[in-house]
Formats: structure tokens, C-alpha cells, sequence
């Protein structure tokens, strides 16, 4: 009884979230004309890739107009490149940083730690908004509106703060004794980090490369103030500001489901560290 | 292969003195025994020496080199630690090569070498593996591997045997001596467990609050501990501690230490160290030398007195017996054969008085 409750919970949960993407998949298959039939296809007639090809930039021919239809006039494969570039750089310094970063705080207490984490902690329990406006006017300052760079560091400075301190608290329950071992062993400070260190903590060190990425891509206020209406413009805001510039619901459909991609296939690929749940038990992870 | 020599150590973190002004001459080719219990400082003792921590202030030689701010990696030295600490994402073969590997050793040298020891300690068929995929005992024996492949100047092993089960850790105890005698490097090992150290050690330094209180080899530590301290903290069940007065008796000319109806002759030294007559002593005595019998088969031989049975622990072949004597408890040990019941009257004999010994009351030191 308790389990067929659990397993109608879950069914309804699964369905809730699934259904609205299983809709745009559906619509973005789908010719023009199809998308707005009475009664509403489950599936669509003519399944067409029209959609995603004039997305990408190319010319479609449609059989049911006998034109050749134009790419969309609007830059949405450029978006989603910008997005992927800028969600890559955002990872890979958070990793450069946060590791090393992390990596000190949770090691070593010195007398200004407390107040190191304090500081971590606290600008991550403000709200994002409340630091728009003052970010937005260094980046106005230092000429870092509507570039890929720009929105990069803007990025950073929101979600350095967050892995700095998953990984800090990774490497204060990482077993000293290890590090120790390789040092006695003969390798420097350097080799044991290098040679040791490093490897044992890559399973969280990619966590927090991949809780950036997705961050940074899925991330739409500040890529919408920095980067919408520029070249730079990233596919959070495209997706959003379609509804205005387009009009064609299956396009925008298309659109969206292609900006699912990314994410889709890291969270698959690298689901056994994003399920590393077990981030806080090293031990566990590492003799996992 | 190496003397090791503490001068003065000691190594404070915040407001804790974790090692307090240590001096500790380690001989060359020795198994040495650092006991103590949990939190006296053993393990910060051990990383001052393997140069994992810089002493707050003193010395640290290896023979005549003064090492105290060397890296640990320029040591020579090989560790064992408490939780073997091998490194998870190697398998026992790349553990064990490591050493070797960050010594830029050829390839073949390095294979030979691991196979080497590998034999030695019966663990070819793990070398594959890794950490996760091995029992506690295991680990144990990769990590001794790792820590003998490169014939390393010093030993310093940090409770390598807590954590493996009471069986397996009577032959590993065995075979880390026969492996210690036959490589013949100078070795420290850390323990909280009394009877490690006094089956493997030549000798044993007791440690107690970050202070080194004695130093000896086992049968010293055992039969003349310096103090109070030391005498209750080795031995299994603890030293019995009575608290008497000395008398003088004129008509024989005799010193005695009495305590109820403990009447025991004392030397005229150890009288004279303490100020003779009507002052108070502790006299220290093991349970093993302290016989019970019962009342009916008691003869008038030797020093004893009546006691009542307090409780009975059986240990297999010994049973320790609690007797209370005017309220204040004495332990003894006996064969298990003797079937004694609580408030049982018995007789209670001091086997060999003349290894009672005494102890100063107000300093706890062992009088002389
Ligand atoms: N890095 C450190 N920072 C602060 N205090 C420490 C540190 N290392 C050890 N101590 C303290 O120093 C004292 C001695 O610790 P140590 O680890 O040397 O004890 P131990 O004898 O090895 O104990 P155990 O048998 O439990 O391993 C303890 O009170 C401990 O809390
Ligand atoms: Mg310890």
C-alpha cells in the first residue's frame, strides 16, 4: 500500500516535470500548420527536423508550401555557442580557483579563516539582485557589457563563492594522513598535491566544475543585463526574448529544446559525480 | 642505520601542550616503544620526528644531523600510519612503487623491487587491487610493503595494528619483529596497547600528558616504574596502591610499613629517604603478586591479612579478584580453578615481598 502510494508520488512527479518538455519536443517536430490542430496532436504527423535546421542557420525547403523558408533572423545557434563558451571558461577557473582556493581554507586554520568562510558564507546568503546594480556599473566602468569575457567574470563572482566553499569543506574532512604519507614518502609539498592530492579529490573537483557549468548556463538574470541585444548574447535571454522577435512557437520550441541538449548530456554523462551527494565523506568517495 | 635524538621538544598548538620539553635518545638498529594512552601526544611525537610538524622548540638529530627543520621528504624515512593511509585511486602495486616512482627509479628496478616485497609479505595476489577492494589486514600489509621498499634509514609506524582484529594482530605483531630484527632498521612504533609494547619493544618509553616519564626496557617498566603515574598505567590489572605509615620497632631495630594488618619490613634507605618514623608511604603492589586463599585451607606462612571477596571478573585461565579490606579495594589474580563467591571470607598473601615497592606521597616518585 505505502509502496504503490510512493510509486503514484513518484509517477506524478516525473509527469509534472516531464510534460512541458515532452510538449516542446512534440511541437518542435512539427510543420506550422500542425502545431495549432483541433484537437492537439500527441504526436506530431510529419515529423521534421524544419525547425532546428532554420534555428541552426540553414534554409529549409517545406513541402507543404513548396517555398524554400530562410534561416530565423534571429541568432540563436550564435547563442547557444556563446553559452557553451562562456559556461566552459566559467567551470574551468572556477576549478583553477575554488580548488586551490578550497583547498587552504579547509586545510590550514590561520587566524583570519573564520572570517574568510564568514565571508563566503554571507555573500552567498544575499540575494543575487543585490548585487546587479553594482556589478552592472563596474562592467559599464571597465567595458564588460555585451562581451563573452564579461559575462564570464560576472558569472564567476557569483558562483565562486559557493563551490570555493563545497570544496573547503571537502578538503577539511580529507584524510591528512594521506598527504603525509606521500610527503614521508619522498614528494614535496607540490608532488604530494599533484600526485596525490589531486587525484583523490577529482571526484569533487569535477562536482564543482559541472555544478558551474550548469550554473552559468541555466543562469538568465545577469546574462539578460549584461549580454541581451549584443553580440554576445547568450541563449537564457535568446530563449526568453523570443516570444517578442519570433513569433513561430515551434521555432521557439526547437530552440528550446536544443538548449536542453548541453545540460542533458553532462548530467548523463557525468551523473555518478553529480550524484556525489557524498561530496562532505571523502573516504567513502575515494574508495568508492 | 640511524640514532635518533630529541633534545628539549616540545610543540604547543593554541593552548595545548601537546609535547612538553621530551628528550629521547632512540639507539641505532632498536625497536622502540612509545606508550601512552589516547591524547598524550605519541602521534605528535612521531610526525615531530618524521618532520610532518616543526617542534614549537628543541632539537631533533639523526645521528649527528640536526634534521629538526628538515622536509619530511628529505628524511629517508618510511611511516606506517594508524589509518595506513594508502592512496585510494592507486591500486597496492602503484602504492607500493610510489616511494620508488617519485625517486625517478627505472621502470625495472622499480617492478623487481615491488615484487620483492611483495613476496616478502605474501601479497602478490593484491597487487592488483585497490584500497577499497581490501580487508583491514590487507591495507596493513601494503602499507608496510610501501613502507620497506626503499630500505629507508628509520621506521616510525603510528598504531599500524589497532585496527585489524585480536587474532590477526598477534601474527602481524610477530612478523613485524621478525621483519625489524631481520632488516635491522631503527624503528619507533606508537601504541596505547601495553601488551604491543611489551612483546615487541626493546625498550619503552612511557608517555603521559605530552611528558616522557620513563624510559626502560620492559622488565624496568614492569618491576621499578619511576612513579605512581607509570606504575598504574602499565600492567594488566593496575597496581594496587595502599597508603601506610613506616614504624620503628625498637626491640628488633626494624623498619615496617603498616596498613591495618599489612605489616611489611622496609630497608633502612628507603626509611631514611622519607624521614623515618610515622610517615606516610604508598607501597605499590601487582595483583599477581598477591595470592587469595581460602579461609579454611589458610596456614600462618608469610605476610597476610583477611579480606572480604568483592567481586570475581573471569579472564578464561585467571579470575581477578576484587577483595575489600576496611573498605578500600585490592585487586589480585588467580587461577580460575579457585571458585570463590562475593562476601566470601578469605586470606590474602603477599607472594614476594620483596617486590613491593614504595612510592613518595606527596611527589608519586619511586623511593629507592
Ligand atoms: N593539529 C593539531 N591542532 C591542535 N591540537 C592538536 C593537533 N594535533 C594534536 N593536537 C592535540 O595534541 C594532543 C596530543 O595529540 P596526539 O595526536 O599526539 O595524541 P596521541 O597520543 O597520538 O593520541 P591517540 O592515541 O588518540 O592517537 C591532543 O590533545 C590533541 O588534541
Ligand atoms: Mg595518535
Amino acid at each position: 500500500m505505502k509502496k504503490a502510494l510512493l510509486i503514484i508520488g513518484i509517477v506524478f512527479v516525473v509527469l509534472w516535470s516531464i510534460i512541458p518538455i515532452y510538449w516542446a519536443l512534440n511541437i518542435s517536430l512539427m510543420y506550422h500548420f500542425e502545431v495549432y490542430s483541433v484537437p492537439a496532436h500527441l504526436f506530431p504527423e510529419h515529423p521534421t527536423l524544419y525547425n532546428y535546421l532554420r534555428s541552426l542557420g540553414f534554409s529549409v525547403f517545406n513541402p507543404f508550401t513548396n517555398r524554400v523558408d530562410p534561416p530565423v533572423g534571429y541568432p540563436i545557434r550564435e547563442a547557444l555557442i556563446n553559452s557553451f563558451v562562456v559556461a566552459s571558461m566559467v567551470s574551468l577557473i572556477t576549478i583553477a580557483i575554488a580548488t586551490p582556493a578550497g583547498y587552504a581554507l579547509g586545510r590550514y586554520r590561520t587566524r583570519h579563516s573564520g572570517l574568510l568562510t564568514a565571508l563566503l558564507l554571507g555573500s552567498r546568503t544575499l540575494p543575487p539582485v543585490s548585487i546587479l546594480i553594482p556589478l552592472y556599473i563596474i562592467g559599464l566602468r571597465y567595458r564588460l557589457l555585451g562581451t563573452t569575457h564579461g559575462i564570464t567574470v560576472m558569472h564567476l563572482a557569483l558562483v565562486l563563492p559557493l563551490t570555493t566553499w563545497i570544496l573547503m569543506g571537502f578538503f577539511s574532512t580529507f584524510p591528512s594522513e594521506i598527504e603525509k604519507a606521500a610527503r614521508v614518502d619522498g614528494a614535496t609539498r607540490l608532488q604530494a598535491i599533484v600526485r596525490v592530492v589531486i587525484p583523490t579529490a577529482l571526484p569533487a573537483i569535477v562536482s564543482a566544475g559541472l555544478l558551474s557549468f550548469l550554473f552559468s548556463y541555466n543562469e538568465y538574470l545577469f546574462s539578460w543585463v549584461f549580454t541581451s541585444g549584443t553580440p554576445a548574447q547568450t541563449i537564457q535571454p535568446t530563449l526568453a526574448s523570443m516570444w517578442f522577435m519570433i513569433g513561430e512557437i515551434n521555432i521557439m520550441a526547437a530552440a528550446t529544446i536544443l538548449s536542453l541538449i548541453v545540460p542533458v548530456v553532462i548530467s548523463l554523462y557525468f551523473q555518478k559525480y553529480i550524484i556525489q551527494v557524498r561530496l562532505v565523506d571523502p573516504y567513502a568517495l575515494a574508495f568508492e | 642505520m640511524v640514532e635518533v635524538r630529541l633534545e628539549h621538544v616540545t610543540k604547543i598548538f593554541g593552548k595545548t601542550i601537546a609535547v612538553n620539553d621530551l628528550n629521547l635518545v632512540v639507539r641505532d638498529k632498536e625497536f622502540f616503544v612509545l606508550l601512552g594512552p589516547s591524547g598524550c601526544g605519541k602521534s605528535t611525537t612521531l610526525n615531530i620526528i618524521a618532520g610532518l610538524e616543526k617542534p614549537t622548540s628543541g632539537r631533533v638529530y639523526f645521528d649527528d644531523e640536526d634534521v629538526t627543520f628538515l622536509p619530511p621528504e628529505e628524511r629517508n624515512i618510511a611511516m606506517v600510519f594508524q589509518s595506513y593511509a594508502l592512496y585510494p585511486t592507486m591500486t597496492a602495486y602503484d602504492n607500493i612503487a610510489f616511494p620508488l616512482k617519485i625517486r625517478r627509479l627505472l621502470r625495472d628496478e622499480i617492478h623487481k623491487r615491488v615484487k620483492e616485497v611483495a613476496e616478502m609479505l605474501h601479497i602478490e595476489h593484491l597487487l592488483d587491487k585497490k584500497p577499497h577492494q581490501m580487508s583491514g589486514g590487507e591495507r596493513q600489509r601494503v602499507a608496510l610493503a610501501r613502507a620497506i621498499v626503499r630500505q629507508p634509514r628509520l621506521f616510525l609506524m603510528d598504531e599500524p595494528l589497532s585496527n585489524i582484529d585480536a587474532k590477526l594482530r598477534i601474527t602481524a605483531r610477530t612478523e613485524l619483529i621478525r621483519l625489524q630484527r631481520k632488516l635491522g632498521v631503527t624503528t619507533i612504533y606508537v601504541t596505547h596497547d601495553q601488551t604491543e609494547a611489551f612483546t615487541m619493544g626493546h625498550r619503552i618509553g612511557v608517555m603521559f600528558n605530552g611528558c616522557l616519564l620513563q624510559v626502560g626496557d620492559p622488565l624496568e617498566i614492569f618491576e621499578r616504574p619511576h612513579n605512581t603515574v607509570v606504575a598504574g598505567f602499565v600492567g594488566i590489572p593496575p597496581m594496587n596502591f595502599i597508603e601506610g605509615h613506616i614504624a620503628y620497632d625498637e626491640r628488633l631495630g626494624k623498619y615496617y610499613f603498616k596498613w591495618n594488618e599489612i605489616i611489611l619490613e622496609v630497608g633502612g634507605d628507603i626509611t631514611e629517604k622519607i624521614g623515618g618514623h610515622g610517615k606516610t608511604v604508598i607501597a605499590g603492589i601487582r595483583p599477581q603478586n598477591l595470592q587469595v586463599i581460602k579461609s579454611e585451607s589458610y596456614s600462618k606462612i608469610g605476610i597476610a591479612f583477611k579480606a572480604k571477596v568483592y567481586t570475581v571478573e573471569r579472564l578464561g585461565t585467571e579470575s581477578v579478584i576484587t577483595v575489600d579490606i576496611d573498605g578500600e579495594l585490592l585487586r589480585a589474580v588467580t587461577p580460575s580453578e579457585l571458585t570463590l563467591s562475593p562476601d566470601e571470607d578469605v586470606v590474602v598473601k603477599i607472594v614476594n615481598p620483596q617486590k613491593v615497592i614504595f612510592f613518595n606521597k606527596n611527589t608519586g616518585d619511586l623511593i629507592t
